[in-house]
């Protein structure tokens, strides 16, 4: 083992530590939520709330730098199975994902046997709609309307959906 | 009577020798009394340089993880390491991420991309906290008791991995494969433990130091973080890949749960 006092991780630590105490400075004279860049890839905000949130993106590792190594990406985001999923573990995006249409590939595919095109179809008069309603501001607000009918058949008969709005935001609330 | 003196137990009696070798042992007692004086002399030079040499080996957390002790990778082979244990690698963030723990932030709330060692980052500052202060409390909690027995495994893996100088100034309450898999015990009274998921794990416990790994994926993390405000006297550490909840809006203040 090196001796201490020689190595360069002490003049590193050293010269981080200073730089941590001046970012902490800089992040307490800046609005919340402004984000300042301590390194390539990592960065330091404050909440409202004062509380510090560092942030450390996978480019912060030069191996993985897609300036430096544009490969490691293109040979990661094959193992992901959707951009989504990407986004939200690589890409550090809480949202991502969110309101993906989770039936989407049936949707198309089944098309013309699982769609209703009739325009002056109506459900029965005695079937009681029933939905659902998920409200979020990180993922969109949704509220859905079905059909349950006597054959156990669920008729989905239309959507709310908004992203970047609570529910305070939302019309008629 | 005639013959040799004996006692009740019909033992002879010790006599002096009659070739006088009293002297002798004697001195040889002298010689080795005065042989251990100076080995017990040098011991304690020894250790006076290795206590010096631990404190600045354990002056930072990156210190200590650049140079005095190793992490695991798991997928050594793949990445074509010679070696499944290394000394944590050098990228600059590192001993930035280790400054921005030991800075007087009481409260930090991480959001990272998957698999940048940051979780060993953590626990590797939390655990050289309860390495060097004595009666230092550090709580694990993630969502799953595997994943939280993992955490605690990574702070065994780095205490045994230490130098040895290192493991001897701070050493165990008993031995690593006594502790259980949750804990990890110092002699100095500190002490790691891994909770599960859930605000009520907390309140039972005191401790100085708080990480909270995964929070994007544990469903009462809000709960969580207010129990550790309540209970945890120093250092509170949430760390997470991103996904929606209570952590994200949180960080982006769209609940403002912090104040």
């Amino acid at each position: 083992m090196p001796t201490p006092e020689k190595t360069s991780a002490v003049r590193k630590a050293d010269e981080s530590r200073k730089i941590i105490e001046l970012i902490q400075e800089q992040t307490r004279a800046v609005p919340a939520q402004t984000k300042l860049e301590l390194a390539r890839g990592l960065s330091v905000r404050r909440t409202s709330g004062g509380i510090l949130v560092p942030r450390l993106h996978y480019s912060a590792n030069h191996h993985r730098d897609p300036e430096q190594h544009p490969e490691w990406k293109a040979n990661e985001r094959k193992k992901y199975t959707s951009q989504a999923a990407w986004d939200r573990e690589q890409e550090i995006m809480d949202e991502a994902g969110g309101g993906e249409l989770v039936f989407a590939d049936t949707l198309v595919t089944h098309w013309d046997k699982i769609v209703i095109q009739d325009p002056h179809w109506r459900p029965d008069h005695e079937i009681i709609p029933q939905g659902g309603f998920d409200h979020g501001k990180t993922n969109p607000t949704a509220l859905l309307r079905v059909y349950h009918d006597f054959d156990g058949t669920i008729i989905y008969a239309g959507e709310y959906y908004e992203p970047g709005r609570n529910l305070a935001a939302c019309p008629g609330h | 009577m005639g013959g040799r003196k004996m006692n009740s137990k019909n033992t002879p009696l010790p006599e002096s020798s009659p070739r006088e070798f009293g002297a002798c042992l004697e001195a040889a007692r002298l010689r080795a009394s005065l042989e251990q004086a100076v080995a017990k002399r040098a011991r304690n030079n020894i250790s006076n340089d290795d206590a010096d040499w631990v404190k600045r080996a354990t002056a930072s957390t990156h210190i200590w993880t650049s140079r005095h002790t190793k992490t695991y990778n798991e997928h050594w082979q793949k990445e074509g390491r010679p070696h499944p244990e290394e000394p944590f690698p050098q990228d600059d963030y590192f001993a930035l991420a280790f400054s921005l723990m030991e800075s007087d932030e009481a409260i930090i709330w991480w959001e990272k991309s998957r698999d940048m060692m940051l979780s060993w980052c953590c626990v590797a500052y939390f655990t050289l906290q309860a390495m060097k202060t004595p009666y230092c409390g550090i709580l694990f909690q993630t969502q799953k008791e595997k994943k939280v027995i993992q955490l605690v495994d990574y702070a065994k893996h780095l205490w045994r991995l230490s130098d040895e100088r290192i493991k001897k100034a701070f050493p165990l309450a008993k031995d690593l494969d006594r502790q259980p898999e949750r804990e990890l015990r110092f002699k100095n009274g500190s002490y790691i433990i891994g909770i599960p998921g859930g605000a009520d794990q907390i309140r039972s416990y005191h401790p100085w130091g708080y990480l909270n790994d995964e929070s994007s994926f544990q469903p009462d993390a809000g709960e969580c973080y207010n129990e550790a405000i309540a209970a945890a006297a120093g250092k509170i550490i949430f760390n997470s890949s991103a996904g929606p909840g209570w952590y994200a809006d949180a960080r982006k203040d769209i609940r403002g749960q912090e104040s």
